[in-house]
């Protein structure tokens, strides 16, 4: 089989999942959806390594191959074809992708078991792998377009899968609504684009862009900036990013599928898809790498006083991200990707341990509650534990490798971006920090009772309760199922967590400086146009990055260790010291205050305005009477003319002639 | 031009002007004796008692309108029949056709029962 | 004496280009003879089944025909096929078919008698198919009372309903005004360009005859004014929502379908390729009355509680965006047209098919009443009418949307841009009372707020109640289907039909 005939494989597969799921669950026994549908995803996956097989064999500078299912639309001047397009960097994704999700797949049977919407949930999680490989695979902004939408779709259904829960269906409007800004932002981009080059696929495009467009053309940077709208509005960046830590209120492997290794990191490829475009805007770029910057530190320190277990992985997810934005951004597209791909690794590696403990909590997500776990999960503990390391970027661990080489380019660019990377540091810094925070404060100090009884052999069983409102909850569908699970009593679980623990410690192994360089390699003839090609920081400098990363990691661990398994009245102290920090801090920066004021009341007050003086005033008191007023005025408006007499239409029809007449007797003379 | 009309129109000045003069011939030569008798409406019989508001049956003017129709229809075989030789087969078919549509109207007309007085 | 025998020679006829219009009109004839008989069978199967058979032919022959490029001339100086004159007599053909499906339970059958109501019906048929191919403008006319005459029967079906007998005669009166204003406009343009041969039309236009001459203008602002009554464009469409309503419902859906697609083929033939020369001087004229048309038909179709006085305002608008793509006069303008005629007709026979259904066992009638739950009741018509109230709004992965974007691309390239957005606000005005049927077939307990009408039951005159007899209705819920299944086909999978409007395109060579 040809390359492009395993990329429609790789689509076909989760689709076909999907559907089965979707139109079978009522035959479909036990737990066979999930099962059903994590062998699609395998599938996706198997394909996905036989086009990377494919790929390998065939020469470097073939690797970009399309090919075209249909014409979808061709008239004059525009075209769109359902067409997927396999090159490296599109196969590189779904492979991550579809991995990553074939293990959270395997992980959901079991964490989703009691749940009444079990085969629900998995046909969702079979669509949203479909769209995800959709946005992946598309060849042009059309199809790039629909996948864009259905991830977007997807993600606001597994948000809300608890249906029943107001917070969780809040959650999920929330979502929904700012990703369609950042829809209808790449939708204007793709216009504009449109509009210039009068091409819609990416080759056509990128051929046509440097002919053009000058550089930082006006209409481009606009273009550009478009697609930034669209692109932070997935992945979650300043400003659009109020919708992420919400979106914890989805189930578990929801966020580590999702909200952490997938759909967020969608912005960081279409940005480095579209490279050549940010290239020859390099105003836009710098846009895209301050404001990247901005957000890893931003939400660094917010995750570093949240007390939602989830929410300070989430807002460690955005500033990842962060780290993945600005490398992009600034070319370092090889190290942009490595670290996509060993933060979905160790992001959803964490977000599993999470589920776990939140299971053994019986649905309490609050760190302030929780403590010990060391000895009654030990599974949970060390693949935690690794995941954490990672994120930490802990000397040999992946995420050590693939942060600093960002950082190291940063620096080696210079000027503006040498500032930016050392924000990266003292953000790294941070990370270390609040990594080590969660580890220590769930695993380390006091057991906590659930803990001592999890260690007596027993699962805690606690109320079913909304653990954001404390609201008491059934277990019927639309609220999560009776049972809680841990990792340590279900092999699927183990199963998934273990091979992420693994390629946490061991993918650093694609990318050390000086010694291996795989991935950046295997990328190559995707960027290989690209200007910054040349640009590389030497080796020794990168090694002197890595110490510098290094050092700064252990500094902060054993800091956060000192603080959080030292003496707790010290760490009161401290926090009564800081308070106006912390209040700032646990307040998100009173980002979510700032748009209430700055959008939300306004908005609400101008429809306040339309609705007291507008409507009430104007509308009912001058016209017939509110909205159904104007309706009934029009109405009676077409049916006084419409009076069904022979004669008035006869009327009207002569008025019609002498009209059109008149007219033309006018233009002729 | 206008000169190949110039019999048509001595034609019509001249068939015009017969039917005037017969008209008015007989009022402006004859002997005129009126009486009660003569000036009815028969001169035998009974005299008729139509209103004015009197109504024909529908029928009336359906059978009308069928003879009307199918009458006028004929008329347009005699130009053809005038000019066949000239132009041969192709309006021999054309004419058979014809007829036969005519016949086909006439065959549903019949059947459905137009033609009887309802 | 011998010059005139000259003239009368018999013209030169391409008898295969023919053969479809003799297959229908032969089809008229027989189904005419055939109906004469009495028996359960012949009225109720065999006469149908004739006046199918006489559609399918006629369409493999209108397929064997199918050649892209120039006109050719079957009955010259008359008649002249090109794809353009196909793909509009295909269109016909399909909407026959589907009439005659949805007729076949219909007692307006059994009232007119089913041979007259087929041969009628196929007459109307020859009748566009006549005007698509017109080459000349009296055989245009003739098309144009050819398909007329019937269709003033047709309407007044329901011989022994005062409503239906309504319907017809203001039908006959208003379309007789129409065909007065239409003829007396040809007779101005044949004043004008001394020709009655669109070609010699187009020659002459701009050249012996200059484009601001006030006689070629008065002529063709009357014939404007005659065709766009037919297209049920305003301000001539105030019959429209009458006729539509009074008219049985499957002679509605034919008129609302076939009768526009004859009138825009005609009316493309006539402006962008006889009078495509003063294209500048009736340009802004058409634009208008298409801003008026997409205004009036959606803020008419807002507030109406019956099905097919809703779909009549909404085929006003559609017509007001049908006109918009003969507005620019281009290659383009004529595809986009040609495309979203077609989409018009699945997206119409499947609404309509619905409403037939529906009518036939509801209390209400066709109010929008005899739609509620019935995505519970019957998923099968609840679907078809769903997919044909999206595809009528413009929704994505329907025909209808391919269409208006077509034709809004069409707008935008001829320089028309403020057309387009038009277009735009007129369909987004057009889905409230589009969602509005689908809120009611989905969501039962949805109460509709419409403003109370005095009520215009169809009450019999005499004889039986109507239509009491049909329950299960399989042909009107396969005609549903198909077309519904065919708005999604060609929504999700254009390009055949994306290749055979190119072909269209190249009917009228001098268009850019």
């Amino acid at each position: 089989m040809s390359a492009t005939a395993y990329g429609w494989v790789v689509l076909a597969a989760p689709l076909v999942g999907m559907l089965i799921i979707a139109l079978g669950w009522r035959v479909l026994p036990g737990r066979s959806a999930g099962w059903l549908g994590s062998a699609a995803i395998g599938v996706s996956f198997l394909a996905s390594v036989g086009m990377l097989i494919r790929l390998l064999d065939s020469p470097e500078e073939s690797r970009a191959l399309v090919s075209s299912a249909y014409n979808y639309v061709e008239t004059a001047g525009f075209r769109a074809d359902l067409s997927i397009l396999v090159d490296p960097l599109s196969v590189f994704m779904c492979l991550v992708v579809s991995g990553v999700s074939f293990l959270i797949h395997l992980y959901s049977i079991s964490y989703m078991t009691s749940d009444q919407g079990f085969a629900r949930f998995f046909a969702y999680l079979n669509f949203f792998v479909f769209s995800m490989l959709l946005l992946i695979l598309a060849a042009n902004f059309v199809l790039l377009l629909v996948g864009w939408a259905f991830v977007g779709a997807a993600s606001y259904l597994l948000i809300s899968f608890w249906y029943r829960r107001g917070t969780a269906t809040a959650a999920g409007i929330k979502a929904f609504v700012i990703n369609v800004i950042g829809d209808v932002g790449l939708v204007i981009g793709a216009f504009l684009l449109f509009d210039a080059t009068g091409a819609l696929d990416y080759a056509g495009i990128f051929a046509a862009a440097p002919e053009v467009f000058a550089e930082n053309d006006g209409k481009l940077v606009a273009a550009c900036l478009m697609i930034l709208v669209g692109a932070f509005a997935k992945s979650a960046q300043l400003p659009l990013h109020t919708w992420l830590p919400d979106a914890m209120e989805g189930p578990t492997p929801v966020s580590a599928l999702i909200h952490a290794a997938t759909m967020v990191t969608a912005g960081v490829y279409l940005i480095a898809r579209c490279h050549p475009l940010f290239e020859l805007a390099p105003t836009a770029a710098d846009v895209g790498a301050i404001l990247g910057t901005a957000t890893l530190i931003f939400a660094a320190s917010v995750a570093l006083a949240a007390t939602d277990l989830k929410r300070v992985i989430a807002y460690s997810t955005m500033s990842q991200i962060g780290y993945m934005v600005l490398g992009v951004s600034i070319g370092a597209y090889g190290a942009g990707l490595f670290h996509l791909m060993t933060h979905a690794f160790f992001k959803a590696l964490l977000f599993m341990g999470a589920g776990s403990v939140i299971g053994a909590m019986s649905g309490i997500q609050s760190l302030d509650r929780m403590g010990g776990f060391r000895k009654a999960m030990p599974f949970t503990f060390v693949t935690f534990t690794i995941g954490a390391l990672a994120l930490a970027s802990f000397p040999l661990f992946s995420g050590f490798f693939s942060k600093d080489e960002i950082l190291a380019y940063a620096l080696e660019r210079g000027g503006l971006y040498a500032i930016l990377g050392v924000v990266g540091y003292i953000a790294a810094l941070l990370t270390a920090f609040y990594a080590g925070r969660m580890v220590f404060r769930v695993f380390f100090g006091a057991s906590v009772p659930e803990a001592q009884e999890l260690e007596r052999g027993q699962l805690a069983h606690g109320t079913h309760a909304n653990p954001a409102t404390g609201e008491e909850e059934d277990t019927d569908v639309g609220f999560p199922g009776a049972e809680h699970h841990i990792a340590e009593r279900e092999w699927p679980m183990k199963a998934a967590m273990a091979p992420l623990a693994l390629l946490a410690v061991v993918a650093g192994v694609l990318g050390i400086p000086g010694v291996t360089d795989t991935l950046e390699h295997f990328l190559e003839p995707t960027f290989e146009g690209s200007r910054f090609a040349e640009v590389h920081p030497s080796t020794s400098a990168e090694l002197i990055g890595l110490a510098v990363g290094g050092v700064v990691a252990i500094i902060a661990l054993a800091a956060a260790y000192r603080y959080f398994t030292g003496d707790p009245q010290a760490r009161v102290a401290t926090r009564e010291r800081f308070a106006g920090v912390h209040r700032v801090l646990i307040n998100k920066w009173y980002f979510d205050e700032i748009f209430d004021r700055a959008i939300v009341r306004p908005v609400a007050a101008f429809g306040r305005f339309g609705r007291t003086v507008v409507e009430s005033a104007i509308v009912q008191g001058v016209l017939v009477g509110g909205t159904v007023g104007i309706v009934r005025a029009g109405t009676s408006l077409a049916r006084s003319i419409q009076t069904g007499e022979l004669r008035f239409y006869a009327a009207l029809l002569l008025m019609g002639v002498s009209g059109l007449i008149l007219y033309f007797l006018l233009v002729s003379s | 031009m206008l000169k190949s009309y110039l019999p048509a129109l001595v034609f019509l000045v001249l068939g015009v002007g017969v039917g005037v003069a017969f008209t008015f011939a007989n009022s402006l030569l004859g002997p005129k004796r009126p009486s009660k008798v003569k000036s009815e409406p028969y001169e035998s019989g009974l005299p008729s008692d139509v209103r004015k508001s009197f109504r024909f049956g529908v029928s009336f003017y359906l059978v009308a309108m069928l003879f009307i129709l199918f009458d006028i229809e004929v008329v347009f075989l005699y130009p053809i029949a005038v000019r066949l030789e000239e132009v041969g087969t192709f309006a021999l078919i054309e004419t058979v056709v014809f007829i036969v549509l005519l016949a086909i109207a006439f065959v549903h007309v019949w059947r459905r029962g137009a033609l009887e007085w309802k | 004496m011998i010059e005139l025998a000259q003239v009368v020679q018999a013209p030169k006829i391409d008898y295969q280009g023919l053969a479809p219009l003799f297959s229908t009109i032969g089809g008229s004839l027989a189904v005419l003879m055939i109906g004469l008989f009495r028996g359960r069978f012949v009225q109720r199967t065999l006469v149908p089944a004739v006046a199918a058979l006489a559609l399918l032919v006629a369409m493999g022959m209108t397929i064997a025909n199918w050649e892209a490029g120039d006109s050719r001339p079957i009955i010259e100086g008359a008649l002249a096929i090109d794809t353009l004159a196909l793909f509009m007599s295909m269109l016909f053909y399909v909407t026959g078919l589907a009439t005659v499906a949805l007729s076949l339970r219909s007692d307006v059958q059994r009232e007119v008698g089913a041979g007259e109501y087929m041969a009628l019906l196929l007459g109307a048929i020859s009748g566009m198919v006549v005007l698509a191919g017109a080459e000349n403008m009296v055989t245009l006319f003739v098309g144009f009372e050819l398909l007329s005459i019937p269709l003033y029967v047709l309407s007044a079906g329901y011989v022994r309903r005062a409503h239906s007998l309504e319907a017809g005669l203001k039908y006959l009166v208003v379309g007789s005004v129409g065909s007065a204003t239409l003829l007396y406009g040809l007779a101005l343009l044949y004043g004008a360009t001394g020709s009655t041969d669109f070609r010699a039309m187009a020659i002459a236009i701009g050249d012996t005859v200059a484009v601001t001459d006030p006689l070629l203008l008065t002529g063709v602002a009357l014939a404007a004014t005659g065709l766009a009554f037919k297209a049920s464009v305003a301000p001539f469409h105030q019959w429209t929502p009458d006729v539509y309503e009074g008219a049985p419902t499957p002679i509605t859906s034919f008129m609302a379908v076939a009768t526009k697609v004859a009138a825009f083929a005609v009316t493309l033939r006539l402006f962008d390729y006889a009078l495509s020369d003063a294209q500048v001087q009736w340009g802004p004229a058409l634009a208008a009355l298409a801003t008026v048309t997409i205004v009036i038909g959606n803020a008419g179709a807002i507030a109406q509680s019956s099905l097919k006085r809703m779909l009549a305002w909404s085929g006003v608008a559609q017509a007001g965006y049908l006109l918009a793509g003969v507005v620019v006069g281009t290659q383009l303008g004529l595809q986009a047209t040609a495309f979203y005629l077609a989409a018009y007709l699945f997206m119409n026979v499947a609404a309509f098919a619905v409403v037939i259904a529906c009518e036939r066992v509801s209390e209400h009638g066709d109010g929008i009443e005899s739609l509620r739950d019935l995505g519970r009741a019957s998923p099968l018509l609840a679907w078809p009418m769903t997919i044909a109230m999206l595809a009528l709004a413009g929704f994505p992965a329907t025909a209808g949307f391919i269409g208006k974007f077509y034709l809004i691309e069409a707008v935008v390239a001829g320089d028309y841009a403020w057309l387009g957005i038009v277009i735009v606000v007129g369909s987004m005005i057009s889905l409230v009372y589009y969602l509005r049927v689908i809120a009611v077939m989905w969501m039962g307990r949805f109460e509709v707020e419409l403003p109370s009408f005095p009520p215009r039951r169809v009450k019999a005159v005499a004889g039986r109640s109507p239509e009491a007899d049909a329950r299960a209705q399989p042909e009107v819920a396969s005609v549903a289907i198909l077309a519904a299944a065919a708005t999604i086909f060609f929504g999700i999978v254009p390009s055949p039909l994306f290749d055979l409007v190119s072909d269209v395109g190249t009917s009228f060579g001098g268009l850019v």
